[in-house]
């Protein structure tokens, strides 16, 4: 059994109408660092900003692992490398082109907390947080790891018109970026991942959804095809569970979002969560909150 | 836990693709390097490079879908997965640059054009790189992509097998992708760490990598133990010293080496042979050897290095040359260390310079990568069965 320690997120989403620029993370950055940072960028800002929220004063145990997930990685360094080298010739200053790697905000992160173990960057679109948290609890769970930080990161570029090109949604009228991370341990903890995985077809999605109890929640991602979406739907009344509110839209953040708050919320209970970043795939979760360890 | 099969390889890479061509390279032990110059620069500079042959830099595209559909193809076919278990098929992709190639080439059509040109509009992120990896491929499944800069497959390859050895998973692609990019010349050249000539790991020559673009791939399946050869263990550490280099006393490079043999059940003595990571830039070549003088001591099995053959693949590098490896293993050739001819005697470590013949037995292979990552893999060969 794999417990959930603790919880934390940093998230915010802009109109492409009424924004006047991305929020400045400069505050939440020097609170979040427990040792000097230079020369970061945004996406780095963003993992030290959420992981830390997530961590809070604990002290972890070196050979806690870190789990990266994200749909799109560092869109403004690179952006910002390929402007200067494509349209300028200029090559990348080192730090330049560090920031451009998906993992260097995983080397910040887990130097700021004092890591050492595992640090993967993993993706998987829109489920790239269940991709993470699967490889986190499969380490966890067979002893290899003490602990281990699983967080979901995105970030926006500015102007929010290019970001919405750049990650392919160019009719978005609203866009999100944030940091949302859990931290898991074996057993013991008031919130448990009961389970995750990935299932093929509306048909075992469905089988996996009656075998459930009834009563609790579940949060239904708007990446679901038509067919999968009724499916739960109907199981859902069935069943009597709550929908649980996320953060509206589509992002690869909103399933991480739907679950660091229901964990953070106290209401004892079971969450269902189910996501998909491609039809006929569907990743599944479930969370259950006690209020005794 | 149950054993690990590594039951098909395949491999695309500047030598072509079939196991002849990839083992005329390990008994040459030379590469053919490319010299290519970057005018586009308002410095320009000029890059070794060991690109597929017959390669149009212009055509990024075509040649990632070649060297993906190669691999893959070669891999499937040799493990005997069929079409219905392709559409089933777990997925583990660990690249660093993924399709970046593509979108500068986008990117730098639309400033020639004119028109409002948007870096990086279109990338829609690694999700719709394995979506068009998973179309060309014909294959569907979970997936899992990895972007641990230079260990990225070599992460994909130890998550796999894990996934394995628990039960979790029956089988599994790994894949490692590379293809040569503006974006990673660029970057490497600015960092300075591109060779003025040939690569020339652990060499008191060394001056820098080459790099290389290609594609591996392995299937790897739950198996008997006597399979030839065997995923027997592995580990995955951050290093915290440097975000661009391992700590030089070698501590870092040591611990991973000795958790990865911690998880395979063995001690140093059992090992045959170790793959170094060797890149030739100078502060890796001396942190890894730091590493192994630490760990092994006067002791230390064999060393061998494959980046002056096949490049400095990048992400790809963990696929590529375990599936190099694999290729030549299996025909009972232990490689030598291309490039290396004159040892630096500063590092206390004389790789082994020719091929040689393959004894059975268990193999450590080294990666590391930007951002701290070090992975150690193990893997067994039980003795050629053709």
């Amino acid at each position: 059994m794999i417990g959930i320690a603790a919880a934390g997120e940093w998230y915010a989403s802009y109109q492409r109408d009424g924004a006047t620029g991305l929020i400045d993370l400069s505050a939440a950055v020097r609170a979040a660092s427990r040792q000097p940072v230079r020369r970061i960028d945004r996406f780095i800002q963003l993992a030290l900003i959420g992981s830390v929220r997530c961590v809070g004063d604990r002290k972890l145990p070196a050979a806690t692992g870190i789990y990266l997930a994200s749909g799109a990685g560092p869109l403004s360094s690179i952006a910002k490398v390929h402007e200067q080298m494509l349209a300028e010739g200029l090559l990348p200053k080192p730090a330049q082109f560090i920031n451009t790697l998906a993992n260097t905000a995983g080397f910040y992160t887990a130097r700021n907390l004092g890591l050492d173990a595992q640090c993967l960057f993993v993706s998987r679109g829109y489920a790239s947080f269940e991709a993470a948290l699967e490889l986190a609890g499969q380490e966890v769970g067979s002893g290899r790891l003490h602990a281990a930080l699983v967080g979901s990161v995105e970030e926006c570029t500015w102007p929010l018109a290019h970001h919405a090109e750049r990650i392919h949604r160019p009719e978005a009228q609203s866009l999100a970026e944030g940091s949302i991370w859990v931290l898991l341990e074996p057993g013991g903890a008031t919130c448990r991942l009961e389970h995750i995985s990935t299932l093929a077809g509306t048909t075992t999605l469905k089988e996996w959804l009656l075998a459930q109890n009834p009563g609790g929640w579940y949060w239904c991602s708007a990446t679901l095809d038509p067919a999968a979406a009724i499916v739960v739907q109907q199981v859902a009344q069935g069943q009597e569970w709550v929908s649980w509110p996320g953060p509206g839209g589509t992002s690869p953040l909103a399933a991480a979002v739907a679950a660091v708050r229901f964990i953070n919320s106290g209401q004892e209970g079971v969450l269902l969560s189910i996501n998909a970043d491609r039809e006929g795939w569907y990743q599944v979760c479930r969370y259950r909150l006690t209020n005794s360890a | 836990m149950r054993p690990v099969e590594i039951a098909g390889w395949g491999l695309s890479s500047h030598f072509g693709r079939s196991d002849r061509q990839h083992l005329e390279g390990v008994r040459s032990n030379q590469p053919s390097l490319k010299r290519v110059l970057f005018s586009e620069f308002s410095d320009p500079f000029e890059a070794s490079l060991l690109l597929l042959p017959d390669a149009d830099w212009a055509q990024p595209a075509v040649r990632l879908e070649r060297m993906l559909v190669e691999a893959t193809h070669d891999a499937l076919s040799m493990a005997g997965v069929d079409a219905a278990q392709r559409s089933v098929l777990p997925l583990f992709l660990g690249s660093s640059s993924f399709s970046i190639g593509i979108i500068e080439a986008r990117y730098r059509s639309g400033l020639l054009g004119g028109a409002r040109a948007v870096p990086l509009a279109g990338l829609a992120g690694y999700g719709e790189f394995l979506e068009q990896t998973r179309g060309m491929l014909g294959i569907s499944g979970p997936d899992w992509v990895f972007n641990t800069a230079c260990t990225a497959s070599a992460n994909a390859l130890l998550c796999a097998a894990r996934a394995i050895a628990a039960g979790r998973l029956e089988q599994a692609l790994v894949i490692g992708v590379e293809l040569a990019n503006y974006t990673t010349l660029a970057g490497f050249a600015g960092m300075q760490l591109l060779a003025s000539g040939p690569m020339r790991p652990f060499d008191r020559r060394r001056d820098g990598l080459v790099l290389g673009e290609g594609c591996g791939a392995l299937l790897l399946r739950a198996g008997k133990d006597d399979a030839p050869l065997q995923f027997r263990g592995g580990a995955s550490r951050c290093d915290t010293f440097s975000i661009s280099a391992s700590n030089p006393d070698g501590s870092a490079i040591a611990a991973v080496m000795a958790d990865a043999l911690a998880d395979a059940r063995l001690s140093a003595s059992e090992l045959i042979a170790i793959k170094g990571h060797g890149t030739a830039s100078p502060l890796n070549d001396d942190g890894e050897a730091a590493g192994l003088v630490r760990m092994f001591g006067a002791r230390r099995p064999p060393l061998f290095l494959l980046k002056a053959l096949l490049g400095h693949t990048l992400g790809a590098c963990g696929a590529m040359e375990t599936a190099l490896l694999a290729m030549a293993l299996q025909a009972g050739i232990l490689p030598g260390s291309a490039g290396c001819e004159q040892p630096d005697p500063a590092l206390g470590q004389a790789p082994q310079q020719t091929p040689q013949p393959a004894r059975p037995g268990s193999y450590l292979l080294n990666f590391f990568g930007f951002g701290g990552n070090n992975c150690a893999l193990v893997v067994d060969w039980h003795g050629a069965h053709q």
